[in-house]
């Protein structure tokens, strides 16, 4: 059977990386402090998935050369598949990931804003290759989604998230801008709206130890993403690893 | 040893190179008409869709260059894409495909409802093939939407298979002195490094 996968999401901007907290960014280290204090080139070893968001939370992201020599450095000898998104604002911008080396790229906005990219990448690198993005937040209790980087309040998420479905994208990914950098554990209240969805997904926001991603992965859940670097990249995925294996969940045991 | 990766603009061409290069330091990466026979191994990498590879093949005339080279005993080495492309055909587009397995890619839910795409590191079962044992127990990253899952049999057709929610997926085939596998040796970490050695072993043998 596949494996549930353990994911790792990197914000990046502008030559420097970031911890994010209800997406409110803090820088926390430029590249060579990531590849020296984390050993990039063993991340293999624990991650099944890297995702490089270029960010910016005051304007819009732009996809820079300077971005893509920095990724580049950052994946020497780290053979992972890699999605990036943040500034996927035209078709070239896409040709550039995926030429680089991407296996996905991740829209968000665009799905309101500008499907035809998204139409574009899906018919010229196949379905596969569109992982799709919901960023949601609880407002009077009920669960709404928000693009432009948590700013821009946009619909109720279950109608939302019907469109996507229908739309049908290689991938779904649900982020809670509550959970988001918390460590108090994912959002489980949103299980219940994926029930029925044939389409794998992705739960991110929230994660701080290994009993975090027992709570979604033992559910028919695809996949789990972290983006403390603190927490997870040193030995902690290691550790996630090992547990989640002892409880009897299907992930990649060590190489 | 001479080699050539096809580039067709439609692949994650970057992450190949970077893949390739760990074990062999040579390579040409073809992007137009050219003659392959000098070459002793061709790479075809994909992520994209039928459709839009075989119209660069056409476009560019490396479509008769690969099947002369194909059938002129050259090795070749496809994956993702370039595994499909080898089929007569894909559910995925209309376009005529190398025709080198006899059969169709399919939708992986065609005939059961199973998540679409199949994403992630799984296993490939290799057992019956020689060469290729110890690709057994190991997972590979695997992202698709079509495969190989018909009952199609041939006799002169070595075969790998992957289990997937109740579905056989045929993920790794050999065929004389073709090879392709639908998983991404260059996305599985240690596992596709190990695959290095695999294709190195197999381009010495004659």
């Amino acid at each position: 059977m596949v494996k549930k996968r353990l994911i790792f999401i990197l914000f990046y901007h502008n030559g420097w990386f970031y911890l994010s907290r209800n997406f409110v960014l803090q820088k926390v280290g430029n590249i060579d402090w990531l590849i020296n204090k984390f050993n990039f080139s063993n991340i293999g070893d624990v991650i099944d998935e890297l995702v490089v968001l270029n960010v910016n939370r005051d304007r819009p992201s732009v996809l820079t050369n300077e971005f893509f020599t920095d990724i580049e450095q950052l994946l020497n000898n780290v053979f992972v598949p890699l999605t990036i998104g943040g500034g996927i604002n035209s078709n070239d911008s896409i040709d550039k990931c995926f030429n680089f080396g991407a296996d996905k790229v991740l829209f968000s906005s665009a799905f309101l804003n500008n499907i035809s990219i998204i139409n574009y990448c899906r018919s010229k690198y196949g379905n596969q290759s569109v992982l799709l993005n919901i960023d949601y937040k609880l407002i009077n209790n009920e669960k709404i989604v928000f693009h432009n980087n948590g700013t821009k309040q946009v619909e109720m998420l279950h109608s939302y998230l019907n469109k996507v479905v229908n739309f049908s994208p290689g991938e779904i990914m649900l982020n809670s801008i509550d959970k988001d950098g918390t460590g108090f554990g994912y959002d489980l209240g949103i299980l219940k709206l994926l029930n029925n969805i044939k389409i794998p997904t992705i739960i991110s926001g929230g994660s701080g130890k290994p009993e975090h991603f027992e709570e979604i992965l033992k559910f028919n859940i695809s996949a789990a993403a972290a983006s403390d670097l603190f927490n997870f990249l040193g030995t902690g995925f290691k550790d996630v690893r090992k547990f989640l294996l002892q409880k009897n969940i299907n992930v990649r045991s060590f190489d | 040893m001479k080699i050539g990766i096809i580039n067709s603009g439609l692949c994650n061409l970057g992450s190949v190179l970077r893949w390739v290069k760990t074990k062999f330091e040579k390579f040409d990466v073809i992007d137009s008409k050219k003659n392959l026979i000098d070459y002793d191994l061709i790479i075809f990498p994909g992520v994209g869709s039928f459709d839009s590879v075989i119209t660069f093949l056409e476009k560019t005339e490396l479509l008769d260059e690969i099947k002369k080279y194909i059938d002129s005993g050259g090795r070749f080495f496809g994956i993702c894409l370039g595994f499909q492309i080898l089929f007569n055909s894909s559910e995925e587009g209309k376009k005529r495909g190398l025709g080198y397995v006899d059969t169709t890619i399919e939708k992986l839910d065609s005939k059961k409802n199973v998540f679409v795409p199949h994403v992630g590191f799984n296993e490939v079962n290799t057992q019956e093939i020689n060469l290729f044992q110890e690709i057994t127990n190991n997972s590979y990253y695997f992202t698709h939407s079509f495969g190989f899952i018909n009952d199609y049999k041939i006799s002169d057709l070595e075969i790998g298979t992957t289990s997937y929610d109740g579905i056989k997926i045929k993920s790794f085939i050999k065929k004389n002195n073709i090879l392709a596998c639908q998983f991404h040796p260059e996305k599985s970490s240690k596992a596709g490094i190990k695959f290095l050695n695999i294709l190195e072993k197999w381009l010495k043998k004659d």
